[in-house]
């Protein structure tokens, strides 16, 4: 039987820090999930999941066993994922976002008969991509949780950190953001 | 409102797409290598923990400075003048005093 995360805890506590990689075997694939929601280039989501593992390892302490070691580990992600998304902000490069013809093609198709455009998924996870990037942070953030990770308000305030009705007043805000950046992505021309 | 139900569409569609949960193969061991470097050498956890409290103590000084330095800010060259006048004013005058109050 594989030892528990309380186990594995203590053990790394007490000295044994060979140990963590445990931890970093087990909670890497969905913690490599998560990350890639946030960051495109892979060598960024490497160091965005190496960031989180050792602020993970550096405030073990600070676990104190009440919740699962991954709910954890989970606020430690979401909340390096945000800062990720506000350092890119800072230093991105502005550009203008061009619809390519799968894209323009997916949209009208949807505009047809919605409940037909299941299948070609690469051209939805493209445009969502494309309308993401646009968004400020706390926008995305709470985008990505709420509906596409498909998480509660109240999850999402125990990840972020925020409250209840601010989590409530930013999904609001966020997704009126994004309905301004479609309208100028041109996606309203197809509709 | 057409706007909006796209939107929705659209978020629907990326939730059916999970991002792959794969791993680089070397990854556990350049985790393993981060946390050996961090034993090895804390100098630069204590120094970004350092540098993290002074930036905050300097901005809690500016602030302390900024909130309490007009109220320390007292004119040094108040006339004695405008002193016994408040005190003639609030103070009511000696021969005021009823003396015949008695415990």
């Amino acid at each position: 039987m594989d030892p528990s995360d309380p186990e594995i805890i203590d053990a790394v506590r007490r000295g044994d820090v060979d140990r963590f990689d445990e931890l970093v075997r087990k909670y890497s694939p969905r913690l490599f999930a998560t990350a890639r929601r946030y960051a495109r280039r892979e060598d960024e989501v490497e160091d965005l999941v190496q960031l989180v593992l050792v602020r993970a390892f550096q405030h073990l302490g600070d676990w104190r066993g009440d919740a699962p070691f991954e709910h954890w580990l989970m606020r430690i992600a979401v909340r390096a994922c945000y800062d990720q998304l506000r350092h890119h902000r800072r230093n991105r490069e502005f550009t203008i976002t061009h619809l390519d013809p799968a894209e323009t093609d997916w949209i009208e198709r949807n505009a047809v008969a919605p409940e037909g455009v299941g299948t070609d998924a690469d051209a939805a996870r493209s445009l969502v991509a494309k309308a993401m990037e646009k968004l400020t942070p706390p926008a995305r953030l709470v985008l990505t949780l709420l509906e596409i990770e498909d998480r509660s308000v109240r999850e999402i305030a125990s990840l972020t950190g925020w409250s209840v009705p601010l989590v409530k007043v930013r999904a609001f805000r966020a997704r009126g953001e994004m309905r301004r950046v479609l309208t100028r992505m041109g996606v309203d021309k197809y509709l | 409102m057409k706007l909006e139900h796209f939107r929705r569409s659209l978020m629907q569609s990326a939730r059916r797409v999970a991002p792959p949960d794969t791993v680089p193969e070397h990854f556990v061991f350049r985790v393993h290598a981060a946390l050996r470097r961090l034993e090895a050498d804390p100098l630069p956890l204590w120094s970004a923990g350092l540098w993290r409290a002074a930036l905050c103590a300097v901005a809690v000084a500016l602030l302390a400075g900024a909130f309490f330095g007009p109220l320390r800010a007292v004119p040094q060259d108040l006339p004695d003048a405008g002193e016994t006048e408040w005190a003639d004013a609030s103070l009511p005058d000696l021969s005021e005093i009823d003396p015949v109050i008695s415990w």
